[in-house]
């Protein structure tokens, strides 16, 4: 939305011609960053459109003899990558359901309910944060194994969908709503769990779509753990741990690679272009952002 | 906002649902019951864990996993793959926790560390009368420690010096025979190393590098008593000339972080016209590169030509409940029929002379002889039960050495104090 | 969803009945609520998270080998570490990566959403741009940045084109390091970005405006305007991406494997092969534990350190 912005004052107060050839190349140059920046998604798309034997010419080009769109196929043809992709779906958006209903509701409780023991049991949340994933990998892995869980969809979505950090954000985001508003409410005769489903979650839409995006990118992104605990790759198994399986004993083919990492990039890149307005409103109405 | 209380109710029970039927799904694929199970009729599910490189790899394997099924209906093989990488780090823990599946696929470098939650097989052998004689001495030989057998081997060669014909004709350098030297093999590097191309794609993984040293020195990195042994100052030596041809003689690319592909690609790519591989990789290599592909057994030390073997196998874990039907789907795996089977798909040189002609029949001029004349002078290479770390350290630290910015005796000496033990 | 109608207080109450005895009433109902809404956040980390830890620690004082018995060790697990010189190094690796890329991430994420709030036009589409690379996957980036950096890779290539001899990036001890910053600030970096920029955004223009107009130049403007203003974003910035950087693993897992030599291990690589190579799961969870102190102390001292440069009220 802000691309409709007026332009920034700083320009109109001295709309010289100076002034706007200033603009004029620093916006070029700008653009020219964000080019070289994207060089590397550019060679690996490129990369994808070649034929085996341009890979690794020289000197290195960014289009090899002919464009062999091929290499899509075969790299379907190759692993299933429809599985992974559907695995990778199915752990990503139950994950990150869960992750919203459960983070807001407890974000909830820390902001705007008042109950013993309330700072003692968030501070114990934010510890958690500092909790390297890798550190509680091998413990994981043993518990995983009493449940029987092990090369489960469900070993690869519960244990990471109760964050410290999703009731972190949401929090910060309810602490900003007026008290009046819930007040309001409350005189309204609306109980606590109305006040929460019919005026909370709904102004919290930015926030919920932030947390979303973050939370799906990191299930759909994850490595290390589906790793671990996914025995049957080509059943079970995730996109990068798919893109993995190309580097096995046959030599990897770095076209085919290259083709199967755009596929495994185009799910999270729509999604960032579905969501790119809330993104950044949705960090400006929390205050804070990041992971 | 009114209308937007049910999308918020959605929501919530989008997540309740999702998790009442994960846990309704949960209750009935008894997916953590390790090692297969048997039902009231004797019906048996057994699971093989194998690496697999692709689809078509996959279909290979499960081709097999579906033939005993048909050989003994009362056995169904449930097969899952991973990558080859991938696959020992799982294998690691799983065996660690007691999760293993029945039939364990096994590299001969491996079993060191997987071989202790592993069965021994000598009773089964003998029990289902196995016939051994049919399988190559050194493949069986490579599955076993201290006298017990622990895997069936699929597989197994020598490891050979693979050659692009085309860039030898191009130079105008005699292609490789049967008996050349290490002088032989230098003098035909430097003179290939030309226009960015070069002689030789040399890399310090373990297979890659140690039938260079064996045939320099005479002598593997681990002791015949299962030491490591990468103090012993001929080897270190041995090494240091194998990493000159990249550091001082420049007949070799440069290497980058720890892409063990990366000798491969470059002979693959056209850039190296030397590489060392074994035989499981010839039949892929040849359909991946656009070059007439040689074989030939690696050059001659003073003390003639050696080499060093690897195969892999199959195995069952200790936690495996029905290792009787285990061994019998081993066994239908690795009978003349499915190996040659594999073979005649390039997927592996079969450990079964029986088995070998199919194989033969795909492959290029020149591989059969080279392999003989190679597999004559084989040795299985030893190694230790931590050889995953000592692998992955020899990477780690060779590059830099290879490289010329360290030396290998000093690479050596300290993986020897790292991971002696 | 049906708890909604039966929990919830019944709405005959006289509620505007007087302020005191509303609060009281409004307070008392807290509990009950409070506890079915922290409930499945409280059980999900206590089951997934607050259980591990609890396990991690007491592995960390046995020998805890994949096969064969376990024993107790006390501290040794500890001891051998802190005294072994490869776990010195890889702490020290972990440092220097986190004295290189933190600073590089803010300045990079800092500079480029000033310089992008400055657009007229398309500065929606700019952000998004700089923050594709934390959304594709990290196998599939590293992969990438593997043939960039490689001797005939793309930078080599380019260099070989204009006659420059280009640095071997992932062979070379002295440069492995510096490659595996630029690449994670490159994938990195956009998350800060957006952070930042949505600070920006929410800056009155009135104010930078009416500095201009009273000839404020840039710096000026951006030393006691923007910077006071977003110090809370900065601070929070700073303080994740700390926390991340200790933990970095997949990018020297996947491009560099931690070498050459030991110049790019990392503590949680480190932890990684301990655990999962060497099946020493105690010393795994011991070197897990140090990260974990050394991560609560300089976390404390952020928060410590906080009071003398963030701004909460403008």
């Amino acid at each position: 939305m802000s691309e409709l912005a007026p332009p920034s004052p700083a320009g109109r107060s001295r709309n010289t011609s100076a002034a706007k050839i200033r603009h004029g190349l620093s916006a070029t140059l700008l653009w020219l960053v964000a080019l070289l920046f994207l060089t590397p998604l550019i060679y690996t798309v490129a990369t994808s459109l070649k034929p085996a034997s341009d890979v690794f010419s020289v000197p290195p080009s960014l289009v090899g003899k002919e464009i062999r769109w091929q290499n899509y196929a075969d790299a379907l043809d190759y692993l299933p990558f429809q599985k992974f992709i559907l695995n990778g779906l199915i752990v990503a958006v139950s994950g990150t359901l869960i992750t919203l209903a459960a983070a807001s509701m407890s974000a909830y409780a820390f902001a705007r309910l008042k109950f013993r023991g309330r700072n003692v049991l968030f501070a114990a949340f934010l510890a958690t944060l500092m909790i390297p994933q890798e550190v509680l990998v091998v413990p994981m892995f043993s518990l995983m194994q009493e449940f029987g869980w092990v090369d489960s969809y469900r070993a690869l979505i519960l244990p990471w969908a109760f964050t410290a950090f999703g009731v972190f954000l949401m929090r910060q985001f309810f602490l900003t709503i007026p008290q009046e508003l819930a007040d309001a409410a409350y005189i309204d005769g609306a109980g606590k769990f109305r006040t929460f489903f019919s005026i909370m979650l709904p102004l919290a839409r930015p926030s919920l779509a932030v947390l979303a995006v973050f939370t799906f990118i990191n299930y759909w992104n994850s490595f290390l753990w589906p790793l671990i605990i996914t025995n049957s790759v080509e059943d079970k198994g995730t996109v990068p741990l798919g893109l993995s399986l190309f580097f096995s004993q046959q030599g990897s083919q770095w076209n085919l690679v290259m083709a199967a990492s755009v596929i495994s990039m185009i799910p999270t890149v729509l999604l960032l272009l579905l969501l790119r307005k809330h993104l950044v409103s949705g960090i400006a109405t929390t205050g804070m952002g990041g992971r | 906002m009114k209308h937007s209380i049910p999308r918020s109710l959605a929501v919530l029970a989008a997540a309740g649902l999702s998790i009442s039927a994960l846990a309704a799904c949960g209750s009935n694929d008894g997916s953590g019951n390790a090692g297969g199970s048997t039902d009231a009729d004797g019906n048996v599910t057994v699971d093989w864990s194998m690496w697999s490189g692709g689809t078509a790899e996959k279909d290979a394997w499960q081709a097999a996993a579906d033939a005993v099924h048909t050989a003994n209906p009362k056995i169904t093989v449930k097969l899952e793959t991973t990558s080859f990488d991938d696959y020992f780090t799982k294998m690691g823990t799983r065996i660690a926790s007691g999760s293993a599946p029945c039939i364990v696929s096994v590299q001969s470098l491996r079993l060191g560390a997987l071989k202790d939650g592993m069965l021994p097989l000598d009773d089964l052998i003998k029990s289902k009368s196995l016939d051994t004689d049919d399988f190559v001495p050194a493949s069986l030989e490579g599955l076993a420690s201290d006298g017990t057998q622990y895997g069936i081997p699929y597989d197994n060669g020598p490891m050979l010096m693979l050659y692009n014909v085309d860039r030898f004709k191009e130079v105008g350098v005699d292609a490789p025979k049967s008996g050349w030297t290490w002088n032989d093999f230098s003098a035909a590097t430097k003179k290939l190393t030309t226009g960015g191309k070069y002689g030789f794609a040399a890399y310090p993984a373990d297979l890659q590098m140690f039938p260079m040293l064996l045939s320099l020195s005479g002598q593997q990195p681990v002791s015949e008593d299962g030491k490591l042994a990468l103090d012993n100052a001929d080897l270190q030596a041995a090494g240091q000339q194998y990493a000159d041809l990249v550091g001082k003689d420049k007949v070799s690319p440069e290497l980058s972080g720890n892409d063990s592909t990366y000798a491969y690609n470059q002979f693959i790519a056209g850039n190296a016209a030397m590489v060392v591989d074994g035989p499981w990789d010839l039949l892929s290599i040849q359909s991946q590169s656009d070059f007439q592909l040689g074989a030939v057994e690696i050059p001659a030390g003073p003390s003639g030509s050696k080499t060093l073997s690897a195969g892999s196998g199959f195995g069952i874990s200790k936690s495996c409940k029905n290792p009787e039907a285990a061994f019998e789907a081993i066994q239908t795996i690795t009978s003349t029929e499915q190996l040659s089977k594999l073979a005649s798909d390039g997927r592996a040189f079969p450990s079964r002379v029986s088995a070998q002609a199919p194989w033969y029949d795909n492959a290029f001029d020149g591989a059969k002889e080279a392999l003989e004349a190679a597999g004559a002078t084989a040795e299985p290479m030893r190694t230790t039960s931590n050889w995953t770390k000592v692998g992955s350290d020899l990477i780690q630290y060779g590059v830099p050495a290879m490289n010329g910015t360290s030396t290998v005796k000093d690479t050596f000496s300290q993986i020897q104090s790292q991971d002696a033990n | 969803m049906t708890m909604e109608s039966t929990i919830s207080p019944a709405p005959e109450r006289p509620v505007p009945s007087g302020p005191p005895r509303s609060k009281k009433s409004w307070r008392d109902s807290d509990t009950a609520a409070a506890t079915v809404f922290a409930a499945p956040s409280t059980i999900g980390l206590t089951v997934f998270t607050v259980i591990p830890i609890v396990m991690s620690l007491v592995m960390s004082f046995y020998n805890w080998p994949a096969f064969g018995d376990k024993s107790v060790a006390g501290t040794a697990n500890f001891s051998d570490l802190l005294s072994s010189p490869e776990f010195r190094r890889v702490v020290l690796n972990t440092v220097v990566f986190t004295v290189l890329y933190l600073p590089l991430n803010l300045l990079v994420s800092l500079g480029l959403s000033l310089w992008i709030s400055t657009m007229r036009r398309g500065r929606q589409t700019l952000r998004v741009l700089f923050f594709v690379p934390v959304v594709t996957p990290i196998v599939a980036n590293v992969l990438v940045w593997k043939m960039i950096y490689q001797p005939n890779g793309l930078i080599d290539g380019i260099g070989q084109q204009f006659g420059v001899d280009m640095p071997n990036f992932l062979g070379d001890p002295n440069w492995a390091m510096l490659a595996l910053v630029l690449m994670s600030v490159w994938q990195g970096f956009g998350y800060n970005l957006l952070v930042f920029s949505a600070a920006i955004d929410s800056i009155p223009q009135s104010l930078n405006e009416a500095a201009s107009l009273d000839g404020v130049g840039p710096w000026q403007r951006f030393r006691h305007i923007t910077l006071p203003m977003i110090s809370p974003s900065m601070f929070f910035a700073t303080t994740m991406t700390l926390i991340t950087t200790f933990q970095v693993f997949a990018q020297p897992y996947l491009l560099t494997g931690g070498g050459p030599g030991a110049t790019t291990e990392t503590l949680v690589l480190f932890i990684y092969r301990e655990g999962f190579s060497n099946f020493a799961l105690g010393t795994a969870a011991a070197g897990a534990w140090v990260l974990f102190a050394i991560i609560l102390v300089i976390t404390a001292l952020q928060f410590l350190f906080q009071k003398k440069w963030v701004t909460y009220d403008v």
